[in-house]
């Protein structure tokens, strides 16, 4: 059978319609890790997301010039190499049809220097927080599962601000110093993060150092009802009934977080403070802070513990007009209870 | 004789497109240069990153090389010999600053070459050369500087 030249122009037609068909390239979304530095021989883990709209196959490469790296698709951890400084790992994605995309990460290596390490926990259940981004200065870490990190201190005599991030909960900052008679090449910071407060909330968080091991949050009520109540771990309070507040976490053994939130605030004043349990330690030396977090945003008060105050067993801290919300710092160790 | 010659240009064709417009060649970093490795603190280091593509030599399609340099810690600069540029090619480039990582991008045909001034301090830092073409490929090699 003989073809028609027209045919032929045909097929060309057809041939050349198919090359306009495109490919969507293969494109990275992410690359992240879950630390920006590593002491040698650490292992570090990277993710590299991509995606392909035409859903081609996209395979993963990965090199980095210095350590070993083991990888497994779209993750690489990668043991940092016992020489310092400064070193990218990177990831490229193909689709296999003509496109790739790629990136690379800096880990930084480093030697000495003081480990900064704890743990993040939700000031509302007392569990652990992961995927929580943990900063000093350029460094970062991203919690596990356990909701622990680890951070590089350069040079231990200065003070560094310490950030945490997470969407579900509001950012936590605070300024961290070193004693200057620390002498180990660990120190340990554990800390809460309180979710972002729900329309009607006002939730106050306490966190400390280690020691005194056993600090108690109280909040007295102005009437409810005819009733005034007294919150603390004696009489954790209800969420539905009145006083509308309850205790939801009391820590015995350092660190803190004591958390109380009010789900339904009163007109009249609430009284806050807290109360020294142990007899070890004292407040000044405790670096308590409170933050009062005031729906619907993040936004409150920070209130540090005066460390000029050296007697009494009792802080108080603030009071709470139940009506406007606004909080009145007190800041006085007392004797007696507030 | 007519027909004959017809179809083998037809046919011609027909491997042309099927090679070229269905598959693009990516780019590909054949070598990454650093002059001295290693290098002094404070030190000068000039870069030289070789790629290819096998687009290039297609007729029926046209495409270029970008290079894209990133260092993990100081900066990437055009060569400077006595206070003259001699890489204009940095006249055009384009650089991005975020947190330490320094960006320069330059669009050239066959290779880029930059300069690296090395920091005080000792250690190992990183030097990557991303190169792409016109259409979505791409190839990324890194380098390691030991600076003593």
């Amino acid at each position: 059978m003989k073809l028609h030249y027209s045919n032929y122009f045909l097929l060309g037609y057809v041939l050349y319609l198919s090359c306009e068909i495109p490919n969507n390239p293969v494109e990275m979304i992410l690359l992240y890790s879950d630390r920006s530095f590593a002491w040698t021989g650490d292992l570090v883990t990277i993710v590299c997301e991509a995606e392909d709209s035409d859903d081609d196959k996209i395979t993963y490469s990965w090199s980095a010039p210095s350590g070993n790296l083991l990888t497994k698709k779209d993750t690489a951890f990668w043991t940092a190499p016992y020489s310092t400084g400064y070193f990218f790992i990177s990831c490229k994605v193909s689709d296999g049809v003509g496109t790739s995309d790629a990136q690379s990460i800096p880990i930084r290596v480093v030697s000495g220097g003081l480990l900064l390490k704890g743990k993040v926990t939700n000031a509302v259940t007392g569990l652990s927080v992961d995927n929580v981004e943990v900063s000093v200065d350029e460094f970062y870490y991203i919690t596990g599962d356990e909701g622990d990190y680890s951070l590089y201190i350069e040079d231990p005599t200065s003070s560094y601000q310490v950030i945490a991030k997470n969407d579900s909960f509001c950012e936590f900052s605070y300024n961290l110093t070193i004693p200057d008679d620390y002498e180990l090449d660990v120190f340990n910071y554990n800390f809460s993060m309180s979710p972002i407060p729900l329309p009607g909330e006002i939730r106050f968080v306490l966190n400390w150092g280690v020691s005194p091991s056993d600090l108690d949050s109280h909040l007295k009520t102005p009437e409810i009802d005819s009733l005034v109540y007294h919150v603390f771990y004696g009489n954790r309070g209800n969420v539905e009934t009145p006083p509308y507040a309850v205790l939801d976490v009391d820590d015995t053994d350092g660190y803190g977080p004591e958390t109380i939130t009010i789900k339904e605030s009163f007109s009249g004043t609430y009284i806050y403070f807290i109360h020294q349990y142990s007899s070890m330690g004292s407040f000044p030396e405790s670096g308590s802070q409170v933050r009062v977090y005031n729906s619907p945003s993040c936004g409150g008060n920070t209130i540090t513990v005066p460390s000029d105050q050296s007697s009494g067993r009792y802080w108080y801290v603030c009071t709470l007009n139940g009506e406007t919300g606004t909080i009145e710092e007190i800041n006085q160790i007392v004797d007696d209870e507030p | 004789m007519f027909e004959q010659y017809f179809k083998k240009v037809i046919f011609i064709l027909v491997i042309i497109f099927q090679c070229n417009c269905v598959h693009n060649y990516e780019p590909v970093i054949k070598e990454l240069i650093a002059t001295p490795n290693p290098v002094q603190s404070g030190g000068i280091v000039y870069l030289n990153c070789i790629a290819s593509d096998d687009d290039q030599g297609n007729m029926v399609k046209t495409d270029s090389l970008t290079y894209y340099w990133e260092a993990s810690f100081g900066i990437i600069g055009a060569i400077i010999v006595n206070d003259t540029t001699i890489d204009t090619s940095i006249n055009n480039a384009n650089d991005t600053i975020y947190d330490t990582i320094i960006t320069v991008i330059d669009t050239l045909k066959s290779d880029s070459i930059r300069q690296w001034n090395a920091p005080q301090d000792s250690g190992m830092y990183s030097i990557s050369c991303t190169v792409s073409d016109l259409f979505n490929g791409l190839d990324i090699v890194t380098i390691n500087i030991s600076v003593e």
